[in-house]
């Protein structure tokens, strides 16, 4: 029996035409995953936490980054990764392997400019210890077009404002490929974001307050407003229990927030992904190391602590939140409670992203 | 030309039983029954009837304080057996961590009750108000300042034993609470008996249960050995648990013996033979060395000799969460943390 993924691709062959996600009007996010035979995909799952579509991947993948509007991911391996992958999500196709030039690798995510013309990636050039923004032109191959400064050390997430600008999260960690992922300045590190133009150029550095510089930010989020939710990965003394979470209006300080001191230590002074809720004052926090999901108001007023086991990818959904776990749990998340969707016999990684 | 048979139906054979190892079906339902009646309850049992004691002991305060002093003792004594089960109705309103507020890296504790007693604050008078006091000046180691530490256990005025006369009160609360938070629904949610419970299925219950034995350990290793531990050029001697009153090494080899009653009680009689054996020695080996360290901890650190000691001591932990990684985990079925790699 065809299946709707199937007969998408059947048609976007015949057609010969590039397929937009609006086609396929199930997908909703898409995350990597790994299944008991070892095999590395990318899925894509609906709002209903059904699988939509599994494309073998070559190796275990960290992020991925969706097209605005073509049906078309870049999936990119766990850092220091040195390709990403381009693939037609309707067809399975891989359309295009980006490779990091000499001198640089990539950290895992990426993001599109607005009309989905130029893709940017989050780089390091080890040899400087500096962050870079690799630049891609999708309409031409997805060819290599250019860099710019990421505006700090180790930037890892990079995502696309409402204002059609981006933020970065340079995470400040200083790695070298020869190294492994050993970390080379935790006495020195000093992680800020940085808020790039939608001409890629540097607007704005805001940095970690000093007490808290060992709180490396990793993940973003944003909501419709342009209030930037950043998720932070403690390299102090765990026990001191710091806050994950900091939100950011543009020329604001950063406000950082947390729970009690008990439930903030059982977070393990890791935060894994950040997203805001669809439809509820709601932010929330995944902490796979914690086993614990957390949930804000977006003025940053704690609301409550989960317990999720090996919980990581966390997106926006329609009502509220959406999170996945390493043991294939599909959870929705609100101001609430959690609840599980679908439990699927998979090992989702890091992060859910959504496609539209 | 038969050995060649002999070995080809092994080659044969071996995934098949090698698979079978893998799913041993151990009993879910019995290893939470035994968590509950055999470790859990019991234990929360001995906290109250300990902390009840300790509570009666307070009334010394302020003349010959001997008895005060080992009724403390024995109620952390009963605490360490049964802290590692952090689990629901210990996670409320942060009942475990008032309990036992460590380690507390910017001594907030020592802070808070210097505060309280600065000001001569009137809400420790009253227990209901009481509940509400930072996590820090309530619990073992704001008792303990009062109790051992010269420049609290001075103060020789009214106020000094009320705070101890509450703190003990608050510790009975917090025991009871958290007994009949498990009696009155916890024990049903981890039964899976209660529709509204956290665990989709009796799997996850045994996860969490194995979790607290994994995080037992790592807690032994990480917060009691490897922070006064420090570096070579610079041990943290003070940053041991509860030093003030000698307890350091007491609270490991306690901590040890707890997991390890645990592992024997709820695990062992659902896993393999040979993996409860290796468990088992993993077990005596670190109990060896947690033994095998005489000097208290607080000047075993600094020292060359005594400091290798705890070294080995530290690593021996490590090589049984490896055991506990490697053999325990796959023999109860449970599948390996995914996403807990660092840095991404």
């Amino acid at each position: 029996m065809p299946t709707r993924r199937s007969m998408l691709a059947g048609s976007a062959l015949a057609l010969g035409a590039r397929t937009a996600w609006a086609d396929d009007l199930s997908t909703r996010y898409l995350g990597a995953t790994l299944n008991s035979l070892d095999e590395f995909a990318l899925c894509g799952l609906s709002e209903t936490g059904e699988i939509t579509f599994r494309i073998p991947m070559p190796a275990r993948g960290h992020a991925a980054a969706a097209h605005p509007k073509l049906a078309q991911a870049v999936a990119f391996a766990r850092r220091p990764g040195l390709f990403g992958i381009v693939i037609d999500c309707t067809t399975g196709r891989v359309l295009q392997t980006l490779k990091a030039p000499v001198g640089r690798h990539f950290y895992g995510h990426g993001a599109f400019t607005a009309d989905g013309s130029v893709l940017l990636t989050t780089e390091n050039d080890f040899e400087r210890g500096e962050g870079r923004i690799g630049l891609w032109d999708t309409e031409d191959g997805y060819r290599r077009i250019g860099e710019v400064a990421s505006g700090g050390i180790g930037p890892h997430e990079i995502i696309r404002l409402p204002s059609g600008g981006f933020a970065v999260a340079n995470g400040g960690i200083r790695t070298h490929p020869a190294m492994g992922r050993d970390k080379l300045n935790l006495t020195s590190m000093r992680p800020n974001l940085t808020y790039l133009g939608s001409d890629f150029g540097i607007l704005d550095v805001v940095e970690i307050d000093q007490d808290l510089r060992q709180n490396s930010i990793r993940h973003l989020a944003v909501s419709e407003g342009g209030k930037v939710a950043i998720a932070m990965q403690w390299q102090g003394d765990l026990f001191e229990a710091p806050p994950l979470l900091a939100l950011h209006d543009r020329g604001g300080p950063l406000t950082y927030c947390t729970a009690c001191l008990g439930l903030q230590r059982k977070m393990n002074g890791y935060a894994g992904s950040v997203a805001f809720g669809g439809q509820e004052d709601l932010i929330g926090v995944t902490s796979p190391r914690g086993d614990a999901i957390q949930t804000y108001t977006q003025d940053g007023e704690f609301l409550d602590q989960m317990q999720a086991f090996d919980v990581c990818g966390l997106v926006q959904s329609g009502k509220g939140l959406i999170a996945t776990s390493g043991t294939g749990k599909v959870l929705s998340v609100s101001g609430k409670g959690v609840a599980e969707m679908n439990s699927i016999k998979v090992a989702w990684d890091n992060h859910l992203v959504s496609v539209s | 030309m038969i050995r060649a048979v002999v070995i080809c139906c092994f080659a044969v054979l071996i995934p098949l039983t090698a698979g079978k190892a893998q799913s041993l079906n151990p009993s879910y339902e019995a290893i939470i029954e035994r968590s509950i009646n055999d470790f859990i309850l019991p234990r929360y049992a001995r906290l109250g009837a300990s902390a009840d004691q300790l509570q009666n002991a307070a009334q010394s305060c302020g003349g010959e304080e001997a008895e005060l002093r080992s009724a403390y003792h024995a109620a952390f004594d009963a605490w360490i057996e049964v802290s590692h089960i952090r689990l629901g109705p210990s996670e409320e309103n942060d009942a475990a961590f008032a309990i036992a507020f460590w380690p507390d890296p910017k001594g907030f504790t020592a802070k808070s009750l210097k505060k309280l007693i600065a000001t001569k604050d009137p809400v420790i008078e009253n227990p209901a108000t009481f509940q509400e006091v930072s996590i820090a000046s309530r619990g073992f180691f704001a008792l303990e300042r009062l109790l051992f530490d010269q420049s609290f256990a001075d103060l020789a005025d009214g106020y000094r034993c009320k705070l101890v006369g509450a703190i003990t009160h608050d510790l009975k609360r917090l025991s009871d609470t958290i007994e009949m938070g498990w009696l009155s629904g916890y024990a049903d949610v981890l039964r899976g008996k209660d529709e509204t419970g956290s665990f989709s299925d009796d799997k996850e219950a045994v996860r969490a249960l194995y979790s607290t034995l994994k995080t037992g350990a790592e807690f032994t290793m990480t917060a009691r050995i490897d922070r006064p531990l420090g570096s070579n050029d610079r041990p943290r001697p003070k940053r041991a648990e509860a030093w003030r009153s000698g307890r350091s090494n007491r609270n490991i080899i306690l901590s040890i013996n707890a997991l390890s009653d645990m592992f024997e009680v709820v695990f062992a009689p659902e896993v393999p033979k040979e993996t409860a054996e290796m468990i088992r020695s993993e077990f005596d080996y670190v109990r060896g060395q947690a033994e095998a360290l005489t000097e208290p901890l607080l000047t075993a650190v600094a020292d060359p000799l005594d400091r290798g000691r705890v070294i080995t001591l530290r690593f021996s932990i490590e090589g049984l969460l490896e055991q506990f990684d490697g053999l325990l985990r796959p023999s109860l079925a449970l599948s390996l943390s995914f996403n807990t790699l660092d840095g991404d």
